[in-house]
């Protein structure tokens, strides 16, 4: 049943509600940072499209192997998920790991072996990061030690510079201290002479 | 806590001796020169270990060795410029009394600090600036970027920087407490760690790069870097010092440091390798204890030798250029010995990273050219090191 409005009620309503609005924004902030927070979550979990698959066939096991950058870049991890095909066995009971090794070229030292482990979301899909210490040509070596054979194969990774200052302006960066020294040896030049008037000897 | 600005001439010694000591500089002092000293075994752990296992990360444990001792060092100094500062606002008086008594000096009309430390804070701040640009200078030309690259010399010159402060510092303390046995003690270390790293920068001429080309001429670098740097930085440790036989001290000093690094490098890249489970680069690269290592350490020191017999007696241009001449002798000697041992060496199937390249060693004509270069590089060098050995041994800031 509704009745006449007390407008002394509605007053308070108003009120409350100005209230009510006030202390929803902390909870509205945090249930906005939860979404956001979920879908980073999600994105990293789930690795999105891949840039680059490549097929391999490892004592037996017929993989796929994805990099989700293509050019990976310099120092920055790379994902990779490596999946058996559907065709060829499954990789239950296998140990994965992934090593960077520099391609033909590429003045750099191997990255350490990191384990490949199997993602919660996607069963049979396993992922791991490397990264890579210099720019250049690389290669991926997946190994493979499980019930149907054990191997390793490579699969090419392009490994892309920051972008690059001059040789020059390196060297003049690199060497702009001496600046500073040398300052600094004209403001001893004349403490010397100050420090001399003062005590001679 | 009492404010210690203390005004003292120079030469006269604060009473009781040991208060000198816990003066507001003695403790910074021990903890930068200890910051020196990890940032020395830093280095040479890192050199040796880019050749054993390469640099797959920024963060190996030689450079966190390395810049956690330089940002401590950095961190220290900018306490004690804070702390200075704040208790000069808060006495003006006695900052006033400080200033003109030359206690302290003041940098960009706000701070003030002791004159060895803020030089020692711009050293760490310079050497904290190089490391990300290093990093980025690897990440496009490799892992084999030679020592000589500008980053690298970034860093070693914020070094050289950081350890002029110590031996301002130190030598402040000589003056303010010239019977203070810790406070010679210190002159000598931070000239000993200054001469390390001199050793470490020249380092690459041995065989990386053993000749300079200057229009048709080639000149043979190691002996003439030797003579530009070591004499100076005697002559200076001498000034600060003031006793007879301080250059001598200073290269004992730097002896045990390099015979220390020579048998803990090894060792520790050893040990990196096996807990980090990595591989050495090729089936040669498994570092080892090698007295010949130490040759540059002994040459210093038989300069030495001849800069405390001579200094005073000769004007220090004439000496320096005595010292020139002798480290050309001894600079071309280890620099032809170094060089012939490593082309042996590959000619036996020494295995070096594919990116390396070792030139051939200087030629003869390179080595006499050295001469000259050198005897003069000693005497330029002799006359900067006895002015500043002049300035170590009044300047009480």
């Amino acid at each position: 049943m509704i009745g006449p409005i007390d407008s002394r009620r509605v007053s308070w309503s108003a009120f409350q509600l100005a209230r009510w609005n006030r202390a929803r924004l902390p909870l509205r902030a945090a249930a906005l940072a939860l979404l956001l927070l979920t879908l980073a979550c999600g994105s990293a979990l789930a690795h999105g499209v891949p840039a680059r698959q490549d097929e391999r066939t490892i004592a037996g096991y017929h993989l796929l192997v994805n990099q989700y950058a293509d050019p990976a870049r310099v120092e920055q991890a790379l994902p990779v998920t490596v999946a058996a095909a559907p065709d060829g066995p499954s990789l239950d009971g296998a140990s994965l790991s992934l090593v960077g090794r520099p391609g033909l070229g590429t003045d750099g030292v191997a990255t350490r072996a990191v384990p490949l482990i199997e993602e919660p979301l996607e069963p049979g899909s396993y992922a791991a990061e490397v990264a890579f210490s210099v720019a250049g040509s690389w290669e991926l070596e997946v190994q493979v030690d499980g019930p149907v054979g054990s191997g390793a194969a490579r699969v090419p990774v392009v490994v892309a510079a920051p972008s690059a200052i001059p040789v020059w302006l390196g060297w003049l960066i690199g060497l702009s201290p001496l600046a500073g020294l040398a300052w600094f040896a004209t403001w001893n030049r004349r403490e010397l002479g100050r420090l001399m008037a003062a005590s001679p000897v | 806590m009492s404010t210690t600005l203390r005004t003292a001439r120079p030469g006269q010694a604060l009473a009781p001796p040991w208060a000198a000591a816990l003066d507001l500089r003695a403790l910074p002092l021990a903890v930068l020169l200890l910051c020196s000293l990890a940032g020395e075994l830093g280095l040479a752990w890192d050199v040796q270990w880019h050749r054993s296992v390469g640099r797959d990360a920024f963060l190996t444990p030689p450079h966190a060795l390395l810049y956690a001792s330089t940002g401590v060092a950095g961190l220290v100094c900018l306490g004690v410029v804070l702390w200075r500062t704040q208790l000069a606002r808060q006495t003006p008086r006695a900052s006033a009394q400080a200033e003109q008594s030359d206690d302290e000096v003041t940098v960009f009309g706000v701070f003030r600090a002791p004159l060895g430390i803020v030089v020692a804070g711009f050293g760490a701040l310079t050497t904290a600036l190089a490391a990300p640009l290093d990093n980025y200078w690897h990440e496009l030309y490799g892992v084999d970027v030679a020592l000589w690259a500008p980053f690298h010399l970034m860093g070693l010159l914020g070094g050289i920087i950081r350890d002029f402060g110590l031996l301002y510092l130190a030598a402040s303390l000589v003056v303010r407490a010239p019977r203070s046995r810790a406070a010679h003690a210190a002159v000598l270390l931070a000239g000993a760690f200054q001469v390390a790293t001199f050793l470490n920068v020249v380092q690459p001429g041995q065989v990386l790069y053993p000749t300079l080309h200057v229009g048709p001429l080639e000149v043979m670098d190691y002996p003439v870097l030797l003579a530009l740097l070591v004499p100076g930085m005697l002559l200076a440790v001498r000034g600060g010092d003031r006793r007879a036989w301080s250059a001598s001290g200073l290269a004992i000093c730097n002896l045990a440091l390099g015979l220390g690094l020579a048998v803990y490098v090894p060792w520790a890249v050893r040990t990196g390798v096996v807990l980090e489970g990595l591989s050495y680069r090729t089936a040669s690269s498994a570092p080892s204890f090698s007295p010949l290592g130490l040759l540059p350490e002994v040459a210093v020191l038989l300069v030495a030798l001849l800069a405390d017999r001579f200094d005073g007696r000769w004007r220090p241009a004439l000496l320096g250029g005595l010292l020139g001449l002798a480290l050309w002798l001894l600079g071309a000697g280890i620099g032809q010995l170094e060089g012939t041992s490593t082309a042996i060496a590959l000619a036996n199937g020494l295995e070096i990273p594919p990116g390396v390249q070792v030139p051939p060693p200087a030629s003869l004509a390179a080595i006499l050219l050295a001469l000259p270069v050198a005897t003069l590089g000693g005497a330029l060098s002799a006359a900067v090191g006895h002015g500043l050995g002049e300035i170590l041994r009044r300047n009480p800031r």
